[in-house]
């Protein structure tokens, strides 16, 4: 018998762990003042694209997507070197996806032309807010202004899909501020906006703040909460749809890298702090970009990973409903029938039937998704079902 | 038959404020007298329990025998008895002081006579005891030994130009604190021939050899194979072995007058052994009990409940264990609505409730919910039957009660004359009645009958904060008088929650119910829907407060590389969830049954 390998499609996420500066509320792995070794890196993010084509069988590729740090501190020659790489070691799908995730202070318009050239066709910028002084409250190097510019230039460099990240619940801010950020933001006619609440990460330089009672205070919980109400609605209005807890999306425009991660489908990290979902196994890599790139360039990628097993069955399924749900149009109920042998009533029949009837959940076109009640409180459900499943041990 | 004197024999309490250095001054006469080698010495031998010593309270009190060979060449054998510290066990304290002659006044030169100093001084005095002032810590830089001397002449009244100047945590001065024992302590006087006549100061429960009473003869003699006999209690055993701790159980042919020690029985009960009995010899019995018995009673009752109801017979035994040292807990079971199965506790007060919850939690380690603390009410029905009611639960109904009754105590406070007005307004404050006031010297004795469900809640930390904590009190049972009682009940999203629920003085009750009302408020999260938060008497509603519907719960980002932390995130909340009680619709965490605990209105 001949078995064949089943070709995979997966998406590939490459972590750019460089910044000029560190935001106040950033606990993602990124280094600050260490731009010369960008070359290195670029060598190394090629190499592992290389070994991990090879180890997965040049796979499909649904999606690219550039995070960071700050990719844009990749020069346009980096970035197509990375590119071609995968052009040469995957196979990109039919319009695919490719994402970088941007600075606006990090902006040129010669990268810009370089990135769009290499195949780049999404652009994610991390405005934040277009209030100065919020920008400089949680230590951004950019202004509003610069914000502004850097549309302006991606869209000279034929840039048509922009996302622009925003955060509410900043220190100091009021809900007539944020009102003012989304103004200007919609003014610029992107095509998805992201809007985080703010998380105070434990151990970033915000939590270290507010924790000494220094600085703007945050807005109380109701505060923040009108601030949601309010981007919902002006949003809408713009005709945005909110497709995800926190993401919004002209009609054509969600993004297909994310709703990777909400479907649970795999994924490939490269670089030093990515994480994978691929193969059926979960893997990380250290969160050390000298450790990365010595393991890398030495060949020893055995010892990089850092296995994280393959998910219990039952993770499994829990992880899918607590993705799944964060869209607007939920779970794919036959893939979830599919892959767990299990309609998710039979899984978590109590609790449920309990958002049935309180009417923060309902089934349509084969997908199970959260009324807008039922996302604002969503972790309530999702602490139910894991307390039924104990339960019913 | 003639009183002889045991001139080889002293007996002697060390009595201190706290912190001022009992417990280790007592751990180096231990070391001195070659009870424990240096090296095995673990810190304050006698605080042996583990609470004991984290609290720098003496629960239980012990007796340990040294042998001394003093400068005159003479062997003494000394007992030292230990006492508990809190108002909690006046009574037990105050039999340990009958069983010595003498009292060690141990006096921190830094900081000279303080609150708690007069207030042993006096109880010891009530037992004449000799007191033999120590002035310790002189090696401290702040040291002032001279000031302080004369302080304690000056202020407590005693002669102290013999007082030894020691450090026990430096070891310096010890051998004088020995010789004045020697010296200054009478010796115990008894007849060895007359009836025996042994009073139990502590009894102690020791796996193999069932109770242990920790006695001291005042006449007679006690060896093994007597018959004795409780004269309060009227049990009877066959003595299996006299002795002293030293600290080992040392086995000796006989106790006489004038003797400290140990006698077992195989008595299976600690019931039996009630502090403060007499044992006589039923062969031979005295004419009489020793003066000062008192059966302890518990006097403040509260339910504990397993905050995990699988908990429960974990709990009980647990219960069981600590009954068997501890004569004054009691407990039966019982059920709630909101708590389920669980147990109604009796203890003698605040502190002993604390210090049973902590050992349950620590030594056994269960997770528990305490409801408010209750005393016992009569209920005089119109049907002319009376009941005793220490669960606000199992009150009868409003239309079946004719009156109530609650217990009052009459409550001794001890303080400096600056702080008398202070403290009268506390006492009025808990409904206080005003009896008399006592001058003594540069001390005031104020005399107040108050209900014992006002002393239970705050009066200790009260007297305590207004008198700079120069102040001390105890109190005794007097009765109980006709008063307005109601029952205040807490309604969470319209149910009555048992376990919250209270009996109150009627002038209290809208005040209570405010401030547990707003607590409640605080301490439940916000949950899906808005919960109302009521407190009412009899059906009526008095306070109102509302607890906001959670708006928000929603993680605002999630990603590939953040699925396992956030699993873990929302694991966390749920085992935090776990801490709460679901009452009907409502979570309630466990802490929101001691907010009515902690009242200060």
């Amino acid at each position: 018998m001949i078995l064949r390998e089943i070709e995979m499609e997966i998406s590939l996420y490459i972590h750019v762990p460089f910044c000029r500066h560190k935001c106040d509320y950033c606990d993602f792995y990124s280094l600050a003042g260490i731009e010369d070794r960008l070359q290195i890196y670029t060598e190394a993010v090629c190499r592992e694209l290389r070994f991990r084509s090879v180890q997965y069988h040049h796979p499909r590729v649904r999606t690219v997507f550039f995070g960071g740090g700050t990719p844009t501190l990749l020069s346009g020659q980096m970035a197509e070197k990375i590119m071609s790489e995968i052009r040469s070691g995957y196979t990109l799908c039919d319009e695919c996806e490719m994402t970088m995730e941007g600075n606006p202070g990090t902006l040129t318009a010669e990268n810009l032309d370089a990135y769009r050239k290499a195949g780049i066709n999404r652009l994610s910028l991390g405005v934040q807010s277009f209030s100065d002084t919020m920008l400089s409250a949680i230590g951004r190097i950019h202004t509003s202004r610069e914000a502004e510019e850097a549309v302006h230039m991606a869209r000279r460099a034929g840039f048509c899909n922009i996302n622009l990240d925003l955060m509410y619940g900043l220190p100091g801010q009021d809900t007539g501020m944020l009102r003012e950020t989304i103004r200007a933001a919609l003014s610029l006619k992107p095509e998805h906006l992201s809007c985080y609440s703010l998380i105070v990460e434990e151990g970033t330089l915000l939590s270290e703040r507010l924790n000494a009672g220094g600085g703007a205070a945050l807005p109380d919980e109701d505060t923040v909460c009108e601030m949601e109400d309010v981007i919902h609605r002006c949003l809408k209005e713009d005709g945005y749809e909110r497709y995800e807890v926190s993401n919004y999306a002209k009609t054509g425009f969600r993004c297909a890298h994310n709703i990777v991660y909400w479907e649970c489908l795999p994924y490939l990290g490269i670089g030093p702090g990515a994480h994978s979902d691929c193969g059926g196994t979960r893997f990380s890599h250290p969160a050390d970009l000298s450790s990365w790139t010595d393991h890398v360039m030495q060949g020893r990628m055995d010892a990089l990973d850092e296995q994280e097993g393959t998910g219990s069955l039952q993770e499994r399924r829990y992880e899918r409903m607590m993705m799944g749900l964060r869209m607007t149009r939920g779970v794919d109920l036959r893939r979830f029938r599919q892959d767990f042998g299990l309609m998710p009533e039979k899984v978590w029949p109590r609790t449920i039937r309990e958002m049935e009837e309180q009417n923060m959940i309902f089934t349509e076109s084969g997908r199970l998704a959260l009324t807008e009640r039922g996302m604002d409180v969503m972790n309530y459900w999702l602490v139910r079902m894991i307390e039924e499943e104990e339960q019913a041990k | 038959m003639a009183e002889k004197k045991m001139d080889s024999v002293r007996n002697f309490c060390i009595i201190a404020h706290i912190d001022h250095g009992k417990s280790t001054l007592a751990d180096r006469l231990l070391e001195k007298t070659g009870v424990y080698e240096k090296r095995e010495m673990v810190e304050q031998i006698l605080d042996s329990m583990e609470l004991e010593r984290e609290r720098g309270i003496t629960i239980k009190s012990k007796a340990i025998r040294m042998n001394y060979i003093a400068k005159d060449g003479q062997k003494y054998v000394l007992n030292l008895i230990d006492t508990p510290g809190h108002v909690d066990f006046t009574y037990e304290v105050s039999r340990a002081l009958a069983a010595c002659e003498g009292a060690l006044l141990v006096v921190d030169s830094t900081q000279g006579v303080e609150a708690q100093t007069l207030a042993n001084v006096y109880m010891a005095l009530e037992h004449n005891l000799e007191i033999l002032p120590v002035i310790n810590k002189i090696d401290l830089p702040s040291a002032r030994p001279e000031e302080v001397r004369k302080e304690i002449e000056d202020v407590i009244g005693l002669p102290a130009d013999e007082a030894p100047l020691i450090s026990a945590k430096a070891g310096i001065g010890i051998d004088d604190v020995l010789e004045q024992v020697v010296k200054t302590v009478p010796a115990p006087v008894g007849d060895p021939e007359a009836p025996l006549q042994a009073l139990i100061f502590d009894s102690y429960y020791d796996n193999y050899r069932g109770a242990i009473c920790f006695v001291r003869i005042v006449s007679g003699t006690v060896r093994a194979g007597m018959t004795i006999r409780m004269m309060n209690s009227g049990a009877k055993f066959e003595v299996v072995e006299v002795g002293a701790r030293s600290p080992d159980y040392m086995p000796l042919d006989q106790l006489s007058a004038g003797d400290v020690g140990y006698i077992a029985a195989s008595i299976k009960d600690i019931h039996d052994t009630r502090v403060g009995d007499t044992i006589t010899d039923d062969a031979n019995p005295a004419d009489e009990v020793l003066p000062g018995y008192r059966a302890v009673v518990p006097m403040v009752f509260c339910g504990i409940y397993p905050a995990d109801g699988a908990q429960y017979e974990n709990l009980k035994e647990a219960l069981e264990k600590l009954q068997l040292n501890d004569a004054s807990l009691t407990f039966d079971p019982e059920t709630s609505q909101a708590l389920g199965y669980g147990f109604r506790c009796g203890f003698l007060g605040l502190l002993h409730m604390e210090i049973i919850q902590q050992r349950l939690e620590r030594e056994f380690d269960l997770d528990l919910i305490t409801t408010a603390p209750s005393v016992i009410y009569r209920v005089h029905k119109t049907d002319g039957s009376m009941e005793e009611v220490d669960n606000p639960s199992n009150l009868p109904p409003a239309g079946n009660i004719d009156y109530m009754e609650e217990p009052y105590v009459s409550v001794s406070v001890h303080t400096p004359q600056e702080y008398v007005g202070a403290l009268m307004e506390v006492c009025q404050g808990k409904r206080g009645e005003f009896k008399d006031m006592v001058y003594e010297g540069q001390h005031v004795c104020l005399h107040y009958d108050i209900p014992l469900s006002e002393i239970i809640f705050d009066f200790f930390d009260q007297v305590k904060s207004r008198s700079r904590g120069y102040a001390s009190y105890d109190y005794e049972l007097n009765g109980y008088r006709k008063s307005e009682l109601v029952k205040l009940d807490m309604l969470l999203n319209g149910d009555m929650c048992d376990a919250l629920s209270m009996i109150v003085h009627k002038d209290r009750a809208y005040a209570r119910g405010r401030s547990i009302a707003e607590k409640l408020k605080d301490v439940i999260p916000r949950q899906l829907f808005e919960i109302p938060i009521q407190a009412a008497i009899g059906g009526k509603v008095i306070a109102r407060e509302t607890v906001k519907a959670m708006r928000k719960d929603v993680l605002a980002k999630c990603y590939g590389g953040d699925i396992s932390r956030k699993r873990k995130l929302l694991e966390k909340q749920k085992e935090g969830k776990k801490k709460m009680r679901q009452l009907g619709t409502v979570e309630v965490p466990s802490e929101a049954f001691m907010t009515v605990l902690k009242m200060d209105e």
